[in-house]
């Protein structure tokens, strides 16, 4: 086995397990609910469509018509949680088998990529090895990816299907053959469609490889307009058709192929209900807590935030140079890989990204982020010390990545709520109004004391905390099972409060009724009260 | 001869000197001219700048990670904070906290004590002798606008400062006593609720649209005026639903004012001190002109 292979391997193996044994720590937020809840029904569904496909399928069209959204991902994570069960994983671990495998390959997949990125300048091989051990750090170190990455949402898997479509794509157009070529294309292709049925707003991968070919068309055609004594001869349709990369027109049929597929409500009827579908997708109209680009940079440790936009300066600069030294292969992958980073922080800034909680919107571009940061990290060693590349570049990868490891160990396990060191962490952030955790997942760490105090058979009221993650805690034994949920404040004997931005009316009607606003039970990061438990004279022992 | 002689010395130092001075000046352009003729190429120098810069990020990363860590209450603090105020608080005292987020406090601020929201500028502290700020000092980005208001209105007795966190004591010189709250004067209505981004109680009055809402309170004893403030809570509808609350005295209109969820808090004064001495009977009247308007919240006082 290759060295290049060899760390992919490592990496997928170790963040996997790494990711198994922490997936029970987290609470569940609102979306990882929403996929914990639909994931067994779509995968339960989806099993008798061979046997009875007209069945299965209008179904599967309630189901997602339901849910607003392709079930390919809460399939997968239902499918995954199943055989977690199975495997004899206890409750939130078997919900988040599928995100832990999800997690290794995003690791294996960004070794490989970083790799050959960093061999593709022309690195030693040490170099390009380097790459590839600091990339999936510099994803994961992140505390808020890290958190996102345990979780069983489809974000992560999207985030891994949107970079293997590009590296299949970036394969497709430097393939040393025809034959191969095609074959990554048409990989590419698939890839790209299994990500827009994940999570629809993927789609735009669609766009940014046109795009990409587009721009190299016109690149061309202004070299040509440069040089014009080498004007070739007026070509026909199907030779210009010939010359758009497979990889696009593989995913321009995969990709509303498997849009169908995933989300069978909108396959009825594309013409009425496609752009409704969109405009859900990419949360148009939809008011957000914080603008997910500004929460990324004021989220991220303040290190790993400089190392991406060092990364991103250093695309820039290859692609000038490669524009300017006729270098083509530079230019195809700079281009590439900027196109499809900062299209989604791009959609981000603009109110165009899915309106999902914390990094969750643009989350796809992380691992790019990470690919062009670790690369800037080895390259960094090489030009500015060439003697000592290597003990340069992993001292700058250690102090870069130090500050976000001291991070991760401190939030765990609540990552949502980890905020960068400019903004003064978690309580800076609390200063500033900022959501302090991203769907009420911080009530996780008040179960241990809820089931050692409660009084037997108290009625709790969940304030902030979605019924489908109390319904979770419960399945996995987090929660005793003698506790009942109260229908309203009048009715409750404790309450648990998860806070977030936005109104806290419940949480003052629950403290009227049970007579106090003392809390019994604090969960906090950074003395920012997370979550607190409030109880009824006698209903806290 | 003597001075003849000190001239020569001090010339030759002179001479000495300048030549060192000549001799370093040229050092140091021979070694400038060296070091730009053997500059690192500028993908060099910038791949250095970006390390420097990286690495300096990063270290300063761990230290700023450090010193907010070392600038929040510890558990220990917390305790103590709870052990001053159980030993020093009397009924009747109100808990400030600065910065607000600071809710770890209600896990340790005794039971008889009240946490009431930092107060604005002007706004009554209905019934309370004595405030005490519990702060954090150190917190990032803190304000101390609670502070300073209290100190405009109080006499700070106290300061005790217990690890990272400050318990500061305010005495009031004149407490407001009204004569009466609205809320107490009917119970079964009152509740505490979100108003102005903290909790108060107030008196929840429901609005159904197009008819008029009518709250009698028992006779009582009016004073110089009623004030207060009155807050339509966030409904179904659009927030901008016009409210219409009204103040009776004796079935004779006394002031009103008009007010929606879109403007907050408003605060409300109803002037009652020409009033013949004796009980009266206070209606409250409510209207909403629309539908979707959520319940109205009034915090009234009856001022003496």
């Amino acid at each position: 086995m290759t060295r290049r292979r060899r760390i992919a391997l490592g990496w997928g193996l170790a963040t996997a397990a790494a990711a198994l044994l922490a997936a029970g720590a987290p609470g569940v937020p609102r979306d990882e609910a929403e996929t914990m809840a639909l994931g067994p029904r779509a995968a339960g569904l989806a099993r008798p469509l061979p046997a009875h496909p007209a069945q299965a399928w209008s179904a599967l069209a309630d189901l997602s018509r339901e849910a607003g959204r392709p079930l390919l991902g809460d399939a997968l994570h239902g499918l995954a949680a199943e055989v977690g069960e199975r495997a004899g994983l206890d409750g939130l671990r078997s919900a988040r088998a599928g995100a832990a495998l999800v997690a290794g390959l995003l690791a294996a997949v960004l070794a490989l990529a970083a790799f050959d990125l960093a061999g593709a300048l022309g690195a030693t091989a040490a170099t390009a090895a380097l790459a590839a051990v600091l990339a999936p750090l510099v994803l994961f170190l992140a505390p808020r990816v890290a958190g996102q990455a345990l979780l069983a949402t489809p974000d992560a898997l999207g985030a891994l299907l949107w970079l293997a479509a590009l590296g299949g794509y970036a394969r497709s157009l430097a393939g040393p053959t025809r034959l191969r070529r095609t074959h990554a294309g048409l990989w590419a292709g698939v890839l790209a469609g299994l990500a827009a049925a994940v999570r629809l707003d993927l789609w735009t991968l669609l766009p940014i490889l046109a795009a990409h070919w587009l721009l190299g068309r016109l690149h061309l055609a202004w070299l040509a307009h440069q040089a014009p004594g080498t004007a070739g001869a007026a070509e026909d349709w199907a030779a210009r058709l010939r010359r758009v990369p497979i990889g696009l027109l593989a995913a321009l049929i995969f990709v509303p192929a498997a849009v169908a597929l995933a989300f069978p409500w909108l396959a009825l009827d594309p013409l009425h209900r496609a752009l409704p579908a969109l405009a859900a997708a990419h949360g148009a109209g939809v008011a957000r807590p914080v603008e997910p680009l500004w929460l990324a940079l004021l989220a991220m440790p303040a290190a790993l935030v400089a190392l991406a936009a060092v990364g991103l300066a250093h695309a820039v600069l290859r692609l000038a140079v490669g524009l300017r030294h006729g270098d083509g292969d530079a230019v195809r992958v700079e281009a590439l890989i900027l196109l499809a980073t900062l299209g989604p922080l791009a959609l981000a800034a603009t109110g165009l990204a899915p309106p999902l909680a914390g990094l969750r919107p643009a989350l796809h571009a992380f691992p790019l982020l990470a690919l062009l940061g670790a690369r800037a990290l080895a390259v960094l060693g090489a030009v500015a010390w060439p003697a000592r590349r290597l003990a340069l570049s992993t001292a700058l990868g250690l102090l870069v990545l130090a500050p976000a490891a001291s991070g991760l160990w401190h939030a765990f396990p609540t990552l949502a709520s980890a905020w960068g060191e400019p903004l003064g962490g978690a309580a800076g952030a609390a200063m500033l109004g900022l959501p302090p955790q991203d769907g009420g997942e911080a009530a996780r760490g008040l179960l241990p004391a809820l089931a050692l105090h409660a009084a037997p058979s108290a009625r709790v009221l969940w304030v902030g905390v979605p019924p489908g993650a109390v319904a979770r805690y419960r399945r996995a034994g987090l929660l005793r099972a003698d506790l009942v949920d109260a229908a309203g404040p009048a009715e409750a004997d404790l309450a648990v409060v998860a806070r977030a931005s936005g109104s806290r009316d419940l949480e003052y009607r629950a403290w009227s009724a049970l007579g106090t606003s003392r809390a019994v039970a604090t969960a906090a990061l950074d003395e920012v009260a997370l979550a607190q438990v409030f109880a009824r004279a006698g209903a806290w022992r | 001869m003597a001075v003849h002689l000190l001239a020569r010395l001090l010339s030759a130092t002179r001479a000495l000197l300048g030549e060192q001075v000549e001799g370093w000046y040229g050092q140091a352009r021979a070694g400038g001219r060296a070091a730009w003729v053997n500059r690192p190429r500028a993908a060099r120098a910038a791949a250095m700048i970006a390390a420097a810069g990286l690495a300096a990020i990063g270290a300063g990363s761990l230290a700023a990670q450090r010193a907010t860590e070392a600038a929040l209450p510890s558990a220990l603090d917390w305790r103590a904070a709870e052990a001053l105020l159980a030993r020093d608080g009397a009924a009747g005292d109100a808990v400030v906290l600065e910065p607000a987020w600071l809710e770890r406090a209600r896990q340790h601020v005794p039971a008889d004590l009240t946490i009431i929201p930092a107060p604005a500028a002007g706004e009554p502290l209905p019934g309370v002798r004595r405030v005490w700020l519990v702060s954090a000092p150190g917190a990032p980005r803190r304000h101390r606008t609670a502070e300073l208001e209290l100190s405009r209105r109080a006499v700070r007795a106290d300061v005790q400062r217990l690890g990272r966190l400050e318990v500061l004591r305010f005495d009031l010189p004149e407490p407001a006593a009204p004569l009466a709250e609205l809320a107490a004067l009917a119970p079964a209505s009152a509740s505490l609720r979100e108003a102005g981004g903290a909790a108060r109680r107030c008196l929840v009055l429901p609005l159904t649209p197009g008819a008029a809402l009518l709250h009698a309170f028992p006779r009582q004893r009016l004073g110089s005026a009623l004030a207060g403030y009155a807050t339509v809570l966030p409904g179904a509808g659009a927030p901008g639903v016009p409210v219409r609350l009204a103040f009776q005295v004796d079935g004779e209109e006394r002031g009103a004012l008009e007010l929606s969820a879109a403007e907050g808090r408003r605060r409300f004064e109803v002037e009652t001190g020409r009033l013949a001495p004796g009980l009266h009977e206070l209606v409250v009247v409510v209207t909403a002109s629309g539908a979707g308007a959520g319940p109205l919240c009034l915090e009234g006082l009856v001022l003496p």
